[in-house]
This record gives C-alpha cells, sequence and structure tokens, in this order.
C-alpha cells in the first residue's frame, strides 16, 4: 500500500504518550496510515482506541511525540491558525461511539447542517449539500424529525452524514457498529464501504471482530496504549496469541467431538 | 412560584424584564468570557440539568413531597451568574413549551428565581461556608441554608409583587384588575408555603447534594471556592452520604423559622401602621380587623392571617379535588417519590411527542409559520393581560377556543390539559376573593366580615379569565407547532444566535438527561426491596441530582469536543430560516391590527 516515495503518510504518530486523568492511556505509541489505506485499530474496552482517535483528530494532544497530518505537525497551536483549521477540519472526519453526544442540533437538518455552517459555506449552497446527503444516506424523511425520536440505527446514520457532507478525504470512525443490531450494523458497514473506495482513507476503532475483514486492510492491535501486533485481518484473526493477550477473545465454551473437553482458547475465524 | 400569565399588571411585567435584563446581560458577558468556547456546550447542559432538577419530585418530612428549583445547586456548582442564565433557559424553555409560567410573566419569573434566587443563595453559602474545608460539615449545612434562604428571597419578591397589584391597579369601580390581595395577604400566603415546603425541598436538594459531592466528587465544589482547603476525602463506604444528626439543627431552626415568620410579618405591619400615611399594607383589609380585638395590631394580624389561611386552604382544598385521582398513591406510602418523578419525566416525554404528531396534522394553526404564530399569539396573551373589559375578555377567550376547535385541538384534551388545571389553581385562589376584597355587598354569609362583593366577585371574574385565555393561547402555540421551530423562531425576534443556540441545545439535551434520570430510578428500583425511610429517600434523591450533574458535565465536555471535531471555534451560527412569504405578512398584520383593535376597544 504504497503511495510512491515522496508522498507523505496522511497521518503519523511518532512516540505518542497521553494521560488520562494519571492513567497512562497512550504510551510511546508510533503508526502509520498512508493514503487510501482502510486501517482498523483493534483492541479491548480501556486499550486506548478511541484516545488514539482523539489524538490523531486534533481533539486532544500528545504530552510527549509527534503527530502529524500529510507531513505537518498536529499541534493545539497550529490548529488555532485558520488557515491549518478550516482545511484540517473539513479533511478529516470523526464519528464519535455515542451517537448522543454528536447530535447536539434540534433536527436532523440542523445536525447535517452544522459543519458546513462552521466553516463558512455559503449559505445556499449549505442547504443544497444537506439535501444532496440526506437523499444519499436515504434519511430525507427524517429532515425535521428530533433527534429524541430517532432509533439507534437511525442516529448513527444521521451522525454518519453529519460527518460525510463536509466530504471528508480521512474518516476516523470510534466503534461505528458498536450497539447496533446485525442488521443495521451491516448497512452501516455497507454505507462506509461504498463511500471508502477511490482514495479515501479510513481509520476504525473497534472491538467487533466479525466486520474486520470488510472494513479494514490493515489492523494494529492495541493493548495497554502501545501497539501490540499489526497485519492483514487474515494474519491477525489467525493470532490466537495475540488477540488473547489484547483481550479480544474469550475461551470457547463448547466441545469438538469428545477427544477434546476442556475449555481452550481458539479462534473461528476463515474455517467455513 | 411560577407565576402565570394574568397574575401581573402589563407595566409590572414589564418593568420586571427590565429589573432582569441588566442581569442577564452582565451575566451573559461574564460567562462567554471565562468560558470561551465551552459556552455553548457548558451552559446548555446546567441549563438542562436545571429544568431536570425543577421535575424532581422530593421526599419531604410528612410524606408529603416537593419541587425545587434549584437555584441553590446551580449557584453553588456553578456560580451566581452561570446559575442567573442556565435557571432563566430553564424557565423560558417550561414557559414556552409546557406552559409552566406565564410568557409576560416570563421576566417577573426570572427576576425571582434565577436572579434573586441565586444571588442569595450564592450569598448565604459563601457567607456560612467561608473558611470551611470543602469537605466539611458546615458546607454542606451552608449550602442547605443557601437552598432555604435562595428560594423564599425569591418567593417574598412574588408576594410583593402580588400584594401591589390591588393598590395600583382597579378598575374604575375599585374591583382589582390582576392578583387581587394586598401584601397582608400574598405575604403570609406564599411565604408559609415556601417557608415550611418549597423551601426544605429547596433545602434538602442542596445541602444532600454537595454532601454527595464532598464524597464523590469535590473538585466541582472548588469552582465555586476556590481557597477553600480539602482534607483527605474518605472512601465511600456506599453510595448514598451519611448525614445522620447533622440536619437535626437545620430542622429546629426551621421550626424556629416557620412559627416566627407571622411574628415578623406582625413586627413589619405594627412599623408600617404607625407611620399612618403607608396604606400599602392596610389597604383593603384593614376594616376586617373584628371589632372584639381592641390592639389594633393583633386585631390586624388576627385578620392578615384568617385571609391568607383561607387563600391557602382553598387552594389546597380545590387542587386536592380537582388532582385526587392523580395524586392518589397507588400503594399508599410505599408508592416513593421515585415513582413520582418517573411518572413525571414520562410525561414530560410523552407531551413532547404528543406536541409533534399534532404539530404534524393540518388545521389552521398549524398552517402558519412558527414565527408569525409565535408573535401572533404572544400579542393575544399581551392583549389578554392588558384589557381591562370583562365581556372583551370572554370574547379573546372565545376566539383562543375556536382558534383551537379549527386546529384539530380537541375540546376535550384542551379542557383537560388546561382548562381543569387553570380552574383548579386560579379558581382556587380567585375564590376567596370573592368574599376578601371590599366593596358593594352582593350577598352575606354567617361569618362575621366574610361577604361576597361584586368587586370581588369581578377581580375573580378577571382574574379566572386571563389565566385561562394566556393558557389556551400558550397550549395552542406549542401544540401545533414543531418544538425546535418554535426555539428557532425566538432568532426571528432577534434573540442573540448565541442565546438561539444553548436554548436548542439544553432542549436537546434535556431529552438525554431525562433518560439518564429515569435509567437510575428505575434500575435502583429493580434493585430495591421494601420500602425506603424518609431519610434515605431524601438522600437518595440528592445522590441522584448529583449523580446527574456529573453526567452533565462529563456531556457537556464530551459534546464540547464532537462539536470541535466538526469545525466549531466558541462561535454560535444558525441556518436563517427562509424569509416570510406575502400571505404570511399579510397574516402578520391582520393578527396586529386585531390586536391594536381588542386593545383599543378593551382598555
Amino acid at each position: 500500500m504504497s503511495n510512491g516515495a515522496g508522498a507523505p503518510p496522511v497521518f503519523e504518530a511518532r512516540g505518542v504518550s497521553y494521560r488520562y486523568r494519571g492513567v497512562a492511556a497512550l504510551d510511546g505509541l508510533s503508526m502509520r496510515v498512508e493514503r487510501g489505506e482502510r486501517v482498523a485499530l483493534i483492541g479491548a474496552n480501556g486499550s486506548g482506541k478511541s484516545t488514539l482517535i482523539r489524538v490523531l483528530a486534533g481533539l486532544a494532544f500528545a504530552e510527549s511525540g509527534q503527530v502529524s497530518f500529510l507531513g505537518e505537525a498536529v499541534t493545539q497551536e497550529r490548529l488555532r491558525d485558520e488557515s491549518f483549521f478550516f482545511p484540517f477540519r473539513r479533511r478529516v472526519g470523526v464519528l464519535f461511539q455515542n451517537p448522543d453526544v454528536q447530535l447536539f442540533n434540534t433536527s436532523v437538518f440542523d445536525e447535517v447542517a452544522f459543519g458546513p455552517l462552521q466553516l463558512g459555506w455559503p449559505r445556499d449552497e449549505i442547504r443544497a449539500v444537506v439535501e444532496r446527503t440526506l437523499d444519499r444516506m436515504g434519511i430525507a424523511h427524517l429532515r425535521n424529525r428530533a433527534p429524541h425520536r430517532l432509533s439507534g440505527g437511525e442516529k448513527k446514520r444521521v451522525a454518519l452524514a453529519s460527518v460525510l457532507v463536509l466530504d471528508p478525504e480521512v474518516l476516523l470512525l470510534d466503534e461505528p457498529t458498536a450497539a447496533l443490531d446485525p442488521g443495521t450494523q451491516s448497512e452501516v458497514v455497507r454505507l462506509l464501504a461504498s463511500w471508502a473506495n477511490g482514495p479515501r482513507t479510513v481509520i476504525t476503532a473497534t472491538h467487533d471482530l466479525d466486520t474486520l475483514e470488510e472494513i479494514a486492510d490493515r489492523c494494529y492491535v492495541l493493548e495497554r496504549g502501545r501497539i501490540a501486533g499489526e497485519g492483514s485481518p487474515m494474519t491477525v484473526l489467525h493470532d490466537v496469541g495475540l488477540l488473547t493477550e489484547a483481550g479480544l477473545l474469550r475461551p470457547q465454551h463448547h466441545k469438538h467431538g469428545r477427544d477434546v473437553a476442556q475449555p481452550h482458547p481458539h479462534a473461528h475465524w476463515g474455517e467455513v | 412560584m411560577h407565576i402565570p400569565d394574568g397574575y401581573l399588571s402589563p407595566s409590572t411585567c414589564a418593568s420586571l424584564y427590565a429589573g432582569a435584563a441588566p442581569f442577564w446581560y452582565v451575566a451573559l458577558r461574564r460567562v462567554k468570557r471565562e468560558l470561551d468556547s465551552r459556552t455553548i456546550p457548558l451552559l446548555s447542559m446546567f441549563s438542562a440539568f436545571c429544568f431536570v432538577v425543577m421535575l424532581f419530585n422530593l421526599p419531604l418530612p410528612g410524606g408529603t413531597t416537593g419541587h425545587a428549583v434549584g437555584m441553590g445547586v446551580a449557584s453553588i456548582v456553578l456560580g451566581p451568574w452561570v446559575s442567573i442564565l442556565a435557571i432563566s433557559i430553564a424557565l423560558l424553555i417550561q414557559a414556552l413549551l409546557f406552559g409552566d409560567g406565564g410568557i409576560t410573566a416570563f421576566g417577573a419569573n426570572c427576576f425571582n428565581m434565577a436572579v434573586v434566587g441565586s444571588l442569595v443563595a450564592f450569598a448565604v453559602y459563601r457567607i456560612g461556608a467561608a473558611g470551611a474545608d470543602v469537605t466539611s460539615r458546615r458546607r454542606a449545612a451552608a449550602a442547605g441554608a443557601a437552598g432555604y434562604l435562595g428560594i423564599n428571597a425569591a418567593a417574598f419578591c412574588a408576594a410583593i409583587e402580588f400584594g401591589v397589584q390591588p393598590l395600583l391597579f382597579r378598575t374604575a369601580s375599585g374591583a382589582p384588575l390582576y392578583a387581587p390581595y394586598p401584601l397582608s395577604v400574598s405575604i403570609p400566603a406564599m411565604m408559609i408555603g415556601h417557608l415550611t415546603f418549597a423551601g426544605v425541598a429547596e433545602l434538602i436538594l442542596s445541602a444532600g447534594m454537595v454532601a454527595y459531592l464532598q464524597r464523590a466528587d469535590p473538585a466541582l465544589l472548588r469552582r465555586t471556592a476556590p481557597g477553600a482547603k480539602c482534607t483527605i476525602v474518605p472512601e465511600a463506604s456506599s453510595d448514598l452520604p451519611r448525614r445522620g444528626a447533622s440536619l437535626r439543627g437545620l430542622w429546629l431552626a426551621l421550626g424556629v423559622l416557620a412559627i416566627g415568620s407571622p411574628l415578623g410579618i406582625l413586627a413589619v405591619g405594627g412599623g408600617w401602621g404607625e407611620a399612618k400615611r403607608v396604606s400599602l399594607w392596610r389597604a383593603p383589609l384593614a376594616d376586617y380587623a373584628p371589632a372584639f380585638i381592641p390592639n389594633p395590631f393583633v386585631g390586624y394580624f388576627v385578620s392578615a392571617m384568617v385571609g391568607a389561611g383561607v387563600v391557602v386552604a382553598l387552594a389546597w382544598l380545590v387542587s386536592r379535588a380537582a388532582f385526587g385521582e392523580r395524586r392518589r398513591r397507588a400503594g399508599g406510602q410505599s408508592a416513593s417519590f421515585m415513582e413520582a418523578t418517573v411518572r413525571g419525566l414520562l410525561d414530560i416525554v410523552e407531551r413532547s411527542i404528543f406536541a409533534e404528531d399534532m404539530a404534524g396534522s393540518m388545521g389552521f394553526l398549524q398552517r402558519l409559520d412558527p414565527r408569525v404564530k409565535l408573535a401572533g399569539l404572544a400579542t393575544l396573551i399581551a392583549c389578554a393581560v392588558a384589557i381591562r373589559r370583562v365581556w372583551m375578555l370572554g370574547a379573546l377567550f372565545s376566539i383562543a377556543t375556536a382558534m383551537a376547535a379549527f386546529s384539530k385541538i380537541s375540546l376535550r384534551q384542551m379542557a383537560r390539559r388546561v382548562w381543569l388545571p387553570v380552574a383548579g389553581f386560579t379558581g382556587s385562589i380567585a375564590l376567596p376573593a370573592v368574599f376578601l376584597v371590599r366593596g358593594q355587598i352582593l350577598f352575606r354569609t354567617p361569618l362575621p366580615g366574610m361577604h361576597a362583593t361584586v368587586e370581588g366577585a369581578t377581580s375573580a371574574v378577571f382574574l379566572i379569565l386571563r389565566a385561562a385565555t394566556a393558557a389556551t393561547a400558550a397550549y395552542e402555540l406549542v401544540m401545533t407547532t414543531p418544538w425546535n421551530r418554535l426555539l428557532r423562531a425566538l432568532r426571528w425576534f432577534r434573540a442573540p444566535v448565541v442565546l438561539v443556540v444553548v436554548i436548542e441545545t439544553a432542549y436537546r439535551y434535556i431529552s438525554v438527561l431525562l433518560q439518564a434520570a429515569q435509567n437510575m430510578f428505575e434500575s435502583r428500583r429493580a434493585r430495591l426491596v421494601g420500602r425506603l425511610e424518609g431519610p434515605e429517600q431524601r438522600r437518595l434523591a440528592a445522590a441522584t441530582v448529583g449523580v446527574l450533574l456529573d453526567k452533565s458535565l462529563q456531556f457537556s465536555v464530551e459534546m464540547h469536543t464532537a462539536m470541535q471535531a466538526r469545525g466549531f471555534r466558541g462561535e454560535a451560527m444558525v441556518l436563517e430560516e427562509t424569509r416570510l412569504r406575502a400571505n404570511d405578512w399579510a397574516l402578520l398584520s391582520a393578527f396586529l391590527a386585531a390586536a391594536v383593535l381588542v386593545l383599543w376597544a378593551g382598555l
């Protein structure tokens, strides 16, 4: 997935540490994402995936180490500069885990219009773009609905629309399929897949191993704020030791014929 | 405590709007400066928090329950300025969307509860807790006193506002046009209820929440007490704070206050009476001092207490009769405050959903642009408050009712939701006026000094018709407009964008906090075996408010992050609604022309 020699990576983290309430959430972590890659960050609760998403998105700032976007350092100071802030926010979209946090407007239309409005687009263009996005996401009928009257799946789609309306080049997703029923899950995955072709980059934090192969070409396994492993979904999913270590597997408690009676850790990926 | 439309004259309302305005202005400036880009998420979240706290049904000693306003809680944690804004916004959402408190009286309600209440509560807390440890008992006690005195100060302001009405605003024949009772009745009537019930609710909430925060999150208390020492925080043995005997002293003090307050009133009355020139106090009741009591002060005191007692007792009886069904508890005492609170929370959610569905059906009012509707119906309410002819008020009431009929609002529903509560509440306040207001005697009763008068009856009719017309119009407004568009319409009236955005965001997060509160209560109830004793219940309620506050803060931080991720830099922006069409303007002009006509004929 290298993109020619000179092109800087979309995101690069070098030795990033971040403390949250006195506990090290990221501990000297380094990683790199090239343009057009689809990368998954997998790890158990508290492994630092969400924090990493926030640090990459310039919503939290590393205490030591460096984060860069297309070769340019992402710091608090740089983000105060409008000539960096506005393009960065437009090009990098973030989907949060809890849609109730992300949906802070009183109607679906206003929610989707929030980003373009903040970035100072012309009002008429905003109306047109929002309408188009609502149509494309299949939520035009929810236009005037209040967020508290949306179902979980609808909330997720609106949150996604509110990010995609800016047509970002990089998408940071924090548990996009958590707490959704299987039907809605696959629908969200399908929406993301249809959006992500071309030069777009998607970084997904998840502990849902079922959808891993659909959403990523490459995975980082996180454990206690560090990278514990890296590889294609296929390699990672078969590395039972790594997955168990990272707290992503539970011992299977079913029998295999008559000879294996004791529960033992093993994976079921790719057996079908 | 929420003053409805029709109790205060337009000039009183205007001066109280003017009285509150500088405080809003200063508060908004200070808050913007202190919070920079966090203003909107924090202020919205706190307003939503205050709104939800006002819904809590707090268990009081003696098995009753009461609502608190939250000025103690808000000003202790947020400081007086944020508290003024947050409570005002919560009151605005209550007035606009839930018909709790009038639209013309909104300025008065904000002045009393948000401004005076917050400032008094904060001053009491600062003085009472000066030099105290963050986790000391004195701090919790000071918080209780702050809540208690804050709400009582607000009630006292309201009592004075009521009490000056009959002196300043009367018909040619002398019938009071607005709240009919003089200070000698309005002060005891308001203060008895607040010194005992509402004050205690506020006390429990403030002291209990501070006690909870002292254990769970002392850092929150340091916001307004930066210099206070914080000794080692003991590990919480349970999630409920133990206060034990520490409240005994407060209860005692409370008893003394409750008994002492009428004596204080007597002293005030005496002092003013002596001056002879000040007729404010004695005005309409002076003649009712029974002849057999020779001392004029004592006689005067007795008459005032009788008047206040009649008002309070009737208000209680009528509301009992009107709402007995709803208040009756399923399993006696054991159906606790939790049930009552959860029911209250659910009711709010149901109403918002019902309103949204109603707004979708096609009727006369549903077709109007929200801005035209807001302007038109607010004008109607203002007219109902301003005019001074009974027949004209009757006509306005009929017009409001006809509009409901044309807008597919069933009159049965209107009766259940609006007219019956108005009849119960305002009716019970207006009824004693028939007998207490001096004037031409209509018929006599066997009680000494209690005769129905023409002026008394007139004033009762005024009060009820005004309140009913205003409540009908307000109900039509919220039932025929999607609430998000109603809030956005405020922008058209030149409300600052930042305020509109804060109000909208607060409204959005009320539903999230309601959900959180409901979950907390229900999970608690699921684990509950047997029933809680009174003090346990009170601790539980206060702790729930503390947890909710923590959640609100956490939400505001996360919301701020989510806003930043989409390019938010602290500046409020809204997509303006499209311009009004020609026929909207025509309708608006028609509304205003009708209002001018009504005022011309009715003043």
